[in-house]
């Protein structure tokens, strides 16, 4: 009996080896074990090349094949009809196979083994259930698409991007049982994203970096595609790598200006969604869980669709921000009292030291100091958006860069930080600087 | 669910990447490779048609005879009509035989095979073959659903192929698969 492709995903992630059968010119048979067979859409499969075996060069001759794959769950057997179409050797869907079969390979003690020469292309011709499975109740696993639902309602009714992304990643946690994400925002100039908002960790590592093209996210990003892991892969994992470079750093740097990443160091399942505004890469969605193959073709479907969600409100509420300015709230009165505290700022990065702890760097160090300098010379506390974003000195980053994540990044850091510096919003496209204690400022 | 925990690449087989005589002067397993296709091991079979469209199945145990050079496999009739069919028409044999746990795996190829009823021996082959392939499934995490699917099709009409191996290579997933393996002396 035929099946949609699509309705059997699950015997694709990896679990239950598949195998290959492809026929030489000459018409002898081959048949060999497969490491991964990736779905690309309901007609379409894609095989890892790895070495150049009999089998690629059968199907470059001969490119029809049967690969043969089971249900991890109940143990059907499938068998799908394929025509090899081409192989593809870089891009979204190279990226993708390439960071599921570090899984694969570390998992199966094939890391050095396994490495991706090519994603080959298969039209699948066919799919039929050849020996069916036991029947067997399926674990109740949360619902994603009730869970998205659910998100989605969550992110509705935010006024500013701040309760957005705490809405978002609450929201997972609590609709979706995901309860380790984070929240990270590009930074075109810098090539960079920074981590804007995270759940469910011990430290929150807001401002950490992620550079383009490294790790899991990195490549998310770079590729401007989902990607997802069902096992530990070492080469992507920050933690590990990341933490012992920061320790090395910590031992030799008088000034550490590094975040450390917040990634669980047990980290058995990943799943980064780019979100992305037409052909525009806003940040990325990740989430992640110690528990191995944890999440599903389907929660993918729902991390995309969330994203593409995200991408789009992210934009609406910033441009609200700048765009719509409501008149400010209020400001309580402020009792500056205690001894002063040195605040220094080194012009080559933009970082900010409070004392002799690093604070922050880049755009959003800019915007502090910036606040700082006014609050010195003026006594100024209230602000706008769209003042930062026409201030010349501050040469931010083009328009397409996100001025209220940065202020969200700069808060959070500051509430986390510094007890007596905060950002407080005092209305839409507005906010005020709050300092208790009586500061001095250094510049280098 | 896991996947086997590889114990490391099975140095079993003795590669040689040369050319090689294609009369078969002895025979093409050694004592090795008979009782390794002979154990609990995967075993999946692969033909083709007219038109050089592969097809495959599943076996169910293996036995090879006491000079090593005739190979029987053991398939349910119901889940093998495409091979069997393959089989008849004149389609040449691969088949790929994996130890579970450690993916130690070979390949074999003859140029065609007979199509035949189970013998008294056959059946008591496919008896121990499921016992011990489900300790193997076992070991490396696969729930007793998966033992079940195979003790069902051991339950079916079963049918034997037999074939004459003429090459053998290894398979065990790695820069060297699809290497051509020799008898060892």
């Amino acid at each position: 009996m035929s099946v949609a492709l699509s309705s059997i995903r699950r015997c694709l992630e990896g679990a239950v080896p598949a195998l290959i059968a492809t026929c030489a010119p000459d018409g002898t048979p081959n048949v060999v074990p497969l490491s991964q067979v990736h779905f690309v859409d309901d007609a379409h499969v894609a095989l890892s090349y790895q070495f150049f075996s009999k089998t690629r060069q059968n199907v470059l001759s001969n490119p029809r094949a049967v690969v043969q794959v089971m249900d991890p769950l109940n143990g059907t057997c499938y068998e799908l009809a394929v025509e090899y179409l081409r192989t593809e050797t870089h891009g979204p869907l190279f990226e993708s196979m390439k960071a599921k079969l570090a899984g694969i390979a570390s998992q199966t003690g094939m890391a050095k083994v396994f490495r991706l020469l090519g994603s080959d292309v298969y039209r699948v011709l066919n799919a039929k259930c050849v020996v069916e499975g036991m029947p067997v109740t399926i674990p109740a696993l949360p619902q994603p698409l009730s869970g998205l639902r659910a998100c989605m309602a969550a992110m509705a009714g935010c006024p500013d991007l701040a309760q957005l992304f705490d809405a978002v990643l609450e929201g997972l946690d609590r609709f979706c049982c995901i309860q380790h994400s984070m929240l990270l925002m590009f930074d075109a100039a810098q090539a960079r994203l920074y981590t804007a908002a995270t759940h469910g960790y011990a430290e929150s590592g807001v401002g950490s970096e992620i550079a383009l093209g490294e790790g899991i996210i990195g490549v998310a990003a770079r590729e401007r595609t989902p990607i997802r892991i069902g096992y530990t892969a070492s080469e992507y994992l920050y933690s590990r790598s990341l933490r012992a470079e920061l320790a090395k750093a910590a031992q030799g740097a008088e000034l550490e200006t590094e975040i450390p990443f917040p990634g669980l160091a047990d980290s058995a399942s990943q799943l980064a969604a780019p979100l992305m505004l037409n052909d525009r890469l806003i940040g990325v969605l990740y989430v992640e869980s110690p528990q191995e193959l944890r999440f599903s073709y389907e929660d993918e479907d729902a991390l995309v669709v969330l994203a593409g969600q995200l991408a789009l409100t992210i934009t609406l509420l910033s441009h609200a921000a700048e765009q719509l300015e409501e008149p400010a709230t209020a400001a309580a009165r402020v009792v500056v009292q205690g001894a002063p505290v040195t605040i220094r700022h080194f012009a080559s990065d933009h970082s900010v030291f409070v004392g002799n702890d690093y604070l922050i760097k880049g755009v959003a160090g800019a915007i502090l100091w910036k606040l700082l300098s006014d609050y010195l010379n003026d006594g100024r506390t209230e602000f706008t958006n769209r003042e930062l974003r026409l201030d010349t000195g501050l040469k931010l980053p083009d328009l397409c860069d996100n001025l209220e994540a940065r202020l969200i990044l700069l808060q959070r850091r500051l509430a986390e930080r510094c007890a007596f510096l905060a950002i407080e919003k005092s209305g839409r496209g507005r906010f005020r600087l709050r300092v208790d204690r009586p500061v001095l400022v250094s510049e280098s | 669910m896991r996947l086997a925990g590889i114990l490391g690449l099975s140095t079993g087989f003795t590669l040689n990447c040369g050319k090689r005589d294609t009369t078969v002067a002895t025979p093409i397993l050694d004592q090795y490779q008979a009782d390794f296709i002979s154990s609990h091991v995967s075993i999946v079979m692969a033909s083709r048609s007219a038109g050089n469209v592969p097809s495959q199945a599943r076996a169910l145990g293996c036995r090879v005879s006491a000079d090593r050079r005739h190979v029987t496999l053991i398939l349910p009739v119901i889940y093998s009509a495409s091979l069997l069919d393959d089989l008849r028409s004149g389609g040449g044999i691969a088949a790929v035989f994996t130890r579970i746990t450690t993916y130690e795996t070979m390949q074999l190829k003859g140029p065609g095979a007979t199509i035949g009823a189970p013998t008294d021996e056959d059946r008591a082959v496919l008896q121990s073959y499921g016992d011990s392939f489900f300790a193997d499934l076992r070991q490396i995490g696969y729930t007793e659903l998966f033992s079940s699917v195979v003790t069902r099709m051991v339950r079916e009409d079963m049918v034997v192929v037999k074939f004459a191996p003429t090459d053998a290579f290894r398979q065990t997933p790695g820069p060297g698969a699809g290497g051509r393996l020799e008898a060892a002396p």
